[in-house]
Formats: C-alpha cells, sequence, structure tokens
C-alpha cells in the first residue's frame, strides 16, 4: 500500500471509529484535499472487506456503516509505520528539520 | 445525470450491487458527470476481480475464481483460433506450430484444474444439463446451420461474397456465444450441482492458464510484429493474448490477498 492508495486512506478515515460510505469520503477530503470517485471508493471498500481488514455493523439499514477489524488496524498501524519511517529517513536527508 | 448514473451502477456484477450499489448511486449523484470516468474504471475493475466481491463464503469466491479461469480458457482459445484461422498471411513454421499446440495443452490442462466438478447425483446432472441445453441452444443451432450450409454442395466461389462473408460471421458469431455461454452455466447451476475446485488446485490452474496465454500471445505477436509484415489481427490477437494473461495475474494476485478461512 502506498500513502495516496485508495485502501489507506479509508483504512485511515475509519481509525476514529465506523462510518459510512459518504463520511469516509467527507474524512479523506479532510486529509488530502479531494475526495475519491465512487468507483475507487466502493472497489477499495469491497477489497478492505474481502480481506478482512474492515467490516459492516449490523441493523443500520441502507447506510451501513463500517469499521476496522482488529486484523485492519494491525495492517494501518504496520503500513503507517513502515510510511513513518521512509518519510522521516527522506525528510532528514532533504535537511528538513523535524521538530 | 442520474438516469446515466443509475445505468452505469447497473453495470457492475450483481454482489458488488447488491451490496453497494444504492450508495455508488448516490455518491456519483452528488459528483457529477466527472464522476462517470471513474464510475467506468470502477466497473471494469470490479469484473477484472472477481475474488474481491463481497461473498457469503469462501467457497463462493472458489466457485467465481473457477469461472473466471474457465472464461480465460475459452477466450485464449478462441482468440487463438480465431488466429489460426483467420489471420493470414501469418508466417507459420514448425517451431511456432510446436509452441501454439503446447499452448492449446497447456489450456486444456488449465481447464482440468479450474472446472468445477458436478455434484455425483442426478439432481445434479439434470440441473446442469438443463442449464448447458439453455445456454447453448443458440450457438448449437447457428454453428450447425453453417455447418450444414457448407457441406450442403453450395460452391462457395459461385456465391455472392455477401453470403460467404455472413457465413464467415455466422460461425465465428456461433464459436463467440458459446464461449460466453459456457461459464454462464457455472453461473447459473449454483453450488447445489457443481463443486470448485479447492485454493491449491485452483491456483495450479490459473498459473497454467497465464503460462499458456502469455506463450501464445507472445508467439503471435512476435510473430504478426516481425514476420513478413505487419499484421494487423494477429498483433491484436497475441495483445489480447497478453491482456488475459495480466488478468490471470490479478486473479492470483487476489488470492494471494485472501485471509486463510477460519
Amino acid at each position: 500500500m502506498q500513502a495516496n492508495d485508495a485502501q489507506t486512506l479509508v483504512l485511515c478515515a475509519l481509525a476514529d471509529g465506523p462510518l459510512h460510505g459518504y463520511a469516509i469520503n467527507t474524512a479523506i477530503e479532510e486529509l488530502t484535499g479531494e475526495r475519491l470517485g465512487p468507483g475507487s471508493l466502493y472497489g477499495a471498500l469491497a477489497r478492505l472487506e474481502s480481506k478482512r481488514l474492515i467490516e459492516p455493523l449490523d441493523g443500520q439499514g441502507r447506510q451501513r456503516p463500517v469499521r476496522l477489524t482488529p486484523r485492519g488496524r494491525e495492517v494501518l498501524e504496520r503500513e503507517l509505520r513502515a510510511m513513518a519511517h521512509v518519510a522521516n529517513a527522506g525528510l532528514r536527508r532533504l535537511g528538513v528539520n523535524l521538530a | 445525470m442520474s438516469v446515466v448514473a443509475r445505468s452505469l451502477v447497473r453495470l457492475y456484477p450483481d454482489a458488488f450491487r447488491e451490496r453497494w450499489g444504492s450508495l455508488v448511486e448516490d455518491e456519483a449523484r452528488g459528483a457529477g458527470w466527472k464522476s462517470w470516468p471513474n464510475l467506468i474504471a470502477g466497473i471494469v475493475d470490479m469484473w477484472l476481480h472477481p475474488v474481491v466481491w463481497p461473498a457469503d463464503s469462501p467457497a463462493q469466491r472458489q466457485r467465481r475464481v473457477a469461472t473466471m479461469g474457465i472464461t480465460v480458457a475459452l477466450a485464449a482459445w478462441f482468440l487463438g483460433h480465431l488466429a489460426a484461422e483467420q489471420a493470414d498471411p501469418l508466417p507459420a513454421d514448425g517451431i511456432r506450430d510446436g509452441v501454439m499446440h503446447g499452448c492449446t495443452t497447456l489450456l486444456l490442462i488449465g481447464i482440468a484444474l479450474v472446472a468445477p466438478r458436478p455434484r455425483p447425483t442426478l439432481g445434479a446432472a439434470i440441473t446442469l444439463l438443463g442449464w448447458a441445453v439453455r445456454r447453448l441452444a443458440v450457438p448449437t443451432v447457428l454453428g450447425a446451420a453453417v455447418v450444414v450450409l457448407v457441406h450442403s454442395g453450395v460452391d462457395a466461389d459461385a456465391s455472392p461474397p455477401t453470403l460467404c462473408t455472413a457465413v464467415v460471421a455466422a460461425w465465428w458469431i456461433a464459436l463467440g456465444l458459446g464461449t460466453i455461454q459456457i461459464p454462464r452455466i457455472f453461473t447459473g447451476v449454483g453450488a447445489d450441482a457443481v463443486v470448485p475446485p479447492g485454493t491449491g488446485r485452483l491456483r495450479a490452474g490459473v498459473w497454467t492458464l497465464a503460462g499458456a496465454s502469455a506463450t501464445g500471445g507472445a508467439t503471435i505477436l512476435g510473430v504478426s510484429v516481425t514476420g513478413d509484415g505487419f499484421h494487423l489481427l494477429g498483433a491484436g490477437i497475441g495483445a489480447g493474448l497478453l491482456l488475459l494473461t495480466a488478468v490471470c495475474a490479478g486473479t492470483l494476485r487476489d488470492m494471494r490477498d485472501q485471509p486463510p478461512a477460519d
């Protein structure tokens, strides 16, 4: 996964708690400045659900929210740590002060 | 505008549409026409990745991989047959013929590995037969009509060119319809009549099909581009076979990403 990968963005949006599709995209817009297209957003949700990184909450009607599974939380944390490691190393080499 | 969005959402696979369709439609309607290219890309993406469609069980995903495998194998067979029959004058030589025979053998092995097995019951056999008759009636009748016409003593040289073209077109339409309809038999019969192979066997089958389509595609494309002049149809068929290889590679990656069954 990469920082701008739709699946990573969806997992990040869900890190705070369960959201439905529209709210996930709003959270992604706050994070990146633009919304994902509907094909990208729901394609990412379908993939994440098939990998059991997210799961739907029961009994919420048509707008069923989804949440991270423990496995999803673990994968997100691992990916973000790897990204942070690369970002920190790159910024240090550029001479950017991280403090 | 909402009519277009709704029509596009209808193009998604049923399993995806039932789970996410109304939400995709709401999002597309809100975003307007600018979202349509992304929506179309998403539809193509989903059709190429049946493993990630919402499923009730791992077995349902395996059935989809099996159907995808059969579809790829038949499409590869169709393209290979088209190259052999219609892509003249592709230069022929013993090595290329040997490679293409090898690809056909690999395709047959791949089909044997990925094909769902009928359940050993009379009910399953009747269901399967019923679906086969329903799905294959039209291409079988069309193909048989072409064969009867060609063997009825009609002189091809004395026939008007339009009749010859129509007969050739009808033959390829019959083969194409058969290629489309055979996988639809397996999607129609469902779990009551057929059992998908296990994950290991499916993986081996998809790898075999990928190898067959890659070898065949590279051979036909190479001959079409480097032979005596550029052969457009041959090059298109070679590229098509290589695209099928990419589809197999995507399916293998999707299978690898699936968590183990609980």
